[in-house]
């Protein structure tokens, strides 16, 4: 079942091509890696397809409903959520309130019925406690529960991020470059925790940088260039497609794709 | 009569304008807001008030004695106080704001009661078509031209005009060429004020002066470079002298009671519509 | 707070006019009444990160509106409280709820049109407010026959609002809304993408903050019994915006200390006239200057130990 249709989606910013063109599809369950090198529109496609950018020209459905021109928040309502390049998180709340806030999306109940103790509110409030709970437990930051959002080292605060991608209880996920600035022993653990999430049942897109974390997780990628989409199929062939090749290396073999 | 209320209104939209240019001169640098400005129109005032009594001399070099002595003072509350305000935009505001509450009643210990200026400008008046004008508020117009223009040749022509405006473009960018940034943050703070404190002296004869006439006139100054464009030069005098006409008609033909509110009222439907004003820019947000 | 110093608070606070001057419980009584306004202005400053410049605007629409209704048509002070506080409301979101969505610098900007507008109104609408005579012979509250038209009697409506408010506040803060506002505050784009409703929680916050200034005006027309333009410009409006961040962003009961401290100072400072206003002004600069983040937040850091999170405590593969 197609899950998200994205289909000649363009976007110019001050006469510059961002995107141009780009049709992309995404069945339920499928685990799609996006790569391109450095302004090829990766960012932009994700921004563009969770709302905070409208596209000039296309069309997206999730679900066979149009999204497209929706708000941010009206998206992320429907199941498609998106985590941040450069993480965003709260920072001067706590872990747990970072992803309580995300919990309580769709949950019952409202500020007024938590001031004055109704029912419909604590059972809502009590529920978002319980998936935000569930939710650290997941990227194993149960520990640092009580730690404010912006005192945590660098791997814990992307784990947060994805933490909170979780407790709004996505259809699809768009993981945008959850590696970056990770180590090796941290990448391993993302790996997995990304393999987790996906058995789980989550319909994941993965902007990466790391083609080797790209093609050991993804059975399927898409590399764009310039806007454009250049290839679109299983991870072997569009590894060694030669224009993904030219795209990042300028034309070097399929030799010095492996090391990348 | 409507000829006069238009003429009399452009005269106090340029006194706007030019104190709304230090609201600009200052927000494009460092993006922030000071309060203080009005205030530092009524000191200029009360500082032309006391030479021209003390030490008279032609209006030029009055004119040219109190721009020189407040742009030193900017210099100097720049280095010593504004500096350690950058943190964010509501410290600054609530900062600057103080600064301007000791301004005012240090000069309302000195002055508690409204005092007359000395006609710097001559007292006679002139007569265009069926207005009659005093001269001051020709000069107005004129100092204010002239000023425009002296600012221009400052920033395009003039190295120092070029770091200026090259700060206030990109900060980053300008510090890695090579332009003292810091100093010319401090130079920004002192044009501020320098002209706040000329439009001071050139509106001082119209009325008396007194110790809150900075309130007013720093708030509307404030409206007018929001309207016409707070990153905007020619905005801000556009702004000034739009507001300055249109509360004077509101005044004359509906009442004068309501005069005030022109000012706000613009401001609150420019900030709703187009907040980046009638001639400034948006700046993108970047995700 | 340790459990035994708060559990004696309130007793105490009952037992001070017995032993209190009357001067000082008429400082007391000043500062019960400013926390409402001050409180509601934490809702904007410390939750939502903005900052109003139109507080004392709003607390002086509190104020006339019951001054109106009672001397105009009679009406009880009672029966006003719930008017003051909706008319509060209602000007605060019809002037200022299309502007609450636009950046924080532009906001400030729009209250400072707000708050003069509103005070031009107030001096200038002479058939409605009377202008520049001000509404004289505002009735007491009467509760039950008992008539609160003492220092010593109104400090106990004063402190029954003000812990009403203070109880208030603090679960709005402890509900979903304020996790709302908070995350918006920390950063509104990714508010958005967590399903935050922004502009409705701000729009929420601007009508919270006129409400307790239309509450704490209703108390200051009630105990002043008389109200003029001049008493709601710029001066309480920087006043208010001072106390609800001197204490601390974020904290209520630094907000109330703030305002017990600075309202004292005010009126012990009083007889200086100009130099009063020289020495508040001199607070309010060398504040900013050395203590932007707010007095209180100086002794909460040492208070409390530093949490970093070691690197050992990362959960390991």
């Amino acid at each position: 079942m197609k899950l998200l249709q994205a289909s000649r989606v363009s976007l110019s910013f001050k006469g510059v091509r961002a995107l141009d063109k780009v049709d992309l599809s995404i069945d339920q369950g499928e685990l799609v890696g996006i790569i391109g090198p450095n302004g090829s529109g990766k960012s932009t496609l994700f921004n563009v397809l969770s709302g905070i950018y409208r596209c000039d020209v296309g069309t997206i459905e999730l679900a066979a409903a149009r999204i497209d021109g929706l708000a941010p928040s009206q998206i992320v309502e429907r199941g498609l959520v998106r985590t941040f390049q450069n993480k965003r998180l709260f920072g001067s709340m706590s872990v747990l309130e970072n992803v309580l806030v995300a919990a309580l999306k769709a949950k019952s109940g409202s500020p007024l019925g938590d001031v004055f103790g109704f029912s419909g509110s604590r059972r809502g409030m009590a529920e978002a406690l319980e998936l935000a709970q569930h939710c650290l437990g997941r990227v194993n930051l149960s520990a640092l529960a009580s730690v404010q959002a912006r005192e945590l080292p660098y791997g814990a605060q992307n784990r947060l991020e994805i933490a909170r991608a979780l407790a709004l209880e996505p259809r699809l996920l768009l993981l945008d470059e959850p590696a970056a600035g990770l180590n090796p022993a941290e990448r391993e653990e993302l790996r997995g925790l990304i393999e987790k999430v996906h058995a789980g049942g989550v319909t994941i897109a993965l902007v990466e940088h790391d083609v080797r974390m790209v093609t050991g997780l993804c059975r399927r990628v898409i590399a764009l260039d310039h806007g454009v989409k250049i290839a679109d199929g299983p991870s072997e062939d569009v590894i060694r497609n030669p224009q993904v090749l030219e795209a990042y290396f300028g034309g070097a073999t399929s030799e010095e794709t492996s090391h990348a | 009569m409507f000829s006069q209320i238009v003429i009399g209104g452009f005269a106090t939209g340029c006194i706007y304008a030019v104190v709304g240019l230090g609201f600009t001169l200052v927000y494009r640098t460092l993006r922030m807001v000071n309060f203080a400005q009005g205030q530092v129109f009524m000191a200029g005032a009360f500082l032309g008030l006391t030479i021209a009594q003390k030490l008279p001399m032609p209006t030029p070099l009055l004119l040219a004695t109190v721009g020189a002595s407040a742009f030193v003072l900017g210099l100097a509350l720049e280095r010593l106080i504004f500096r350690r305000l950058y943190h964010n935009h509501e410290v600054f505001i609530v900062g600057s704001i103080g600064l301007g509450i000791i301004l005012t009643n240090s000069i309302r210990i000195m002055f508690p009661e409204p005092v007359p200026f000395p006609k710097v400008f001559g007292s006679e008046v002139i007569q265009i078509g069926s207005a009659r004008i005093p001269e001051t508020s020709v000069w107005i117009v004129i100092c204010t031209v002239l000023l425009v223009v002296l600012l221009h040749a400052l920033f395009t022509y003039t190295r120092t005009g070029r770091a200026l405006r090259a700060v206030a473009a990109d900060a980053e960018t300008a510090g890695a060429v090579g332009v003292n940034v810091s100093r010319a943050i401090g130079l920004t703070f002192g044009l501020s004020c320098a002209v706040a404190a000329i439009a001071g002296v050139l509106i001082g004869p119209l009325y008396f002066v007194s110790f809150d006439m900075g309130d007013m006139v720093g708030l509307k100054a404030f409206a007018a470079a929001v309207f016409g464009g707070i990153n905007s030069i020619p905005g801000t005098i556009l702004g000034g002298v739009v507001i300055g006409v249109l509360e004077n008609i509101a005044g004359g033909y509906i009442s004068s009671a309501y005069k005030d509110l022109v000012a706000f009222v613009i401001l609150l439907v420019t900030l709703v519509w187009r907040p980046s004003g009638l001639l400034g820019r948006e700046t993108p947000v970047k995700v | 707070m340790p459990i035994l110093a708060r559990a004696a608070v309130l007793p105490a606070l009952l037992l001070l006019p017995m032993l209190l001057p009357q001067y000082v419980l008429h400082v007391l009584v000043f500062i019960l009444i400013y926390t409402l306004p001050v409180i509601g202005l934490g809702f904007l400053t410390g939750f939502t990160g903005r900052v109003s410049l139109a507080q004392g605007a709003l607390f002086g629409v509190g104020a006339y509106t019951t001054a109106l209704l009672t001397t105009r048509l009679g009406w009880s002070p009672v029966a006003a409280l719930l008017p003051a506080v909706l008319v509060t409301v209602a000007v605060a979101i019809a002037i200022g709820g299309a502007v609450v969505r636009l950046a924080g610098l532009y906001f400030v900007m729009a209250t400072i049109g707000i708050q003069q507008i509103v005070g031009i109104t107030l001096m200038n609408w002479i058939d409605l407010t009377a202008g520049p005579q001000g509404v004289r012979s505002i009735p007491p509250v009467a509760l039950a026959g008992w008539e609160l038209d003492s220092t010593r009697n109104f400090y106990f409506l004063a402190l029954l609002f003000a812990v009403i408010s203070y109880v208030l506040a603090k679960r709005i803060i402890a509900s979903r809304l304020g996790l709302y506002l908070r995350a918006l505050s920390d950063d509104q784009l990714a508010a958005d993408a967590v399903a935050v409703k922004v502009t409705r929680a701000k729009v929420t916050a601007l009508a919270l903050s006129a409400a307790w200034a239309g509450a704490g005006g209703f108390l200051y027309a009630h105990y002043v019994r008389y109200v003029h333009p001049d008493m709601f410009g710029l001066e309480p409006s920087v006043l208010f915006l001072v106390m609800s961040m001197f204490g601390g962003y974020r904290s209520l009961e630094g907000m109330i200390f703030a305002t017990a401290v600075l309202e004292s100072a005010t009126e012990y400072l009083r007889p200086f006239g100009e130099y009063r206003m020289i020495a508040y002004g001199v607070i309010l600069l060398a504040g900013m200057m050395f203590f932007p983040k707010g007095i209180l937040t100086l002794f909460e850091r040492k208070a409390r130990a530093p949490r970093k999170a070691v690197g050992a405590a990362e959960g390991v593969a």
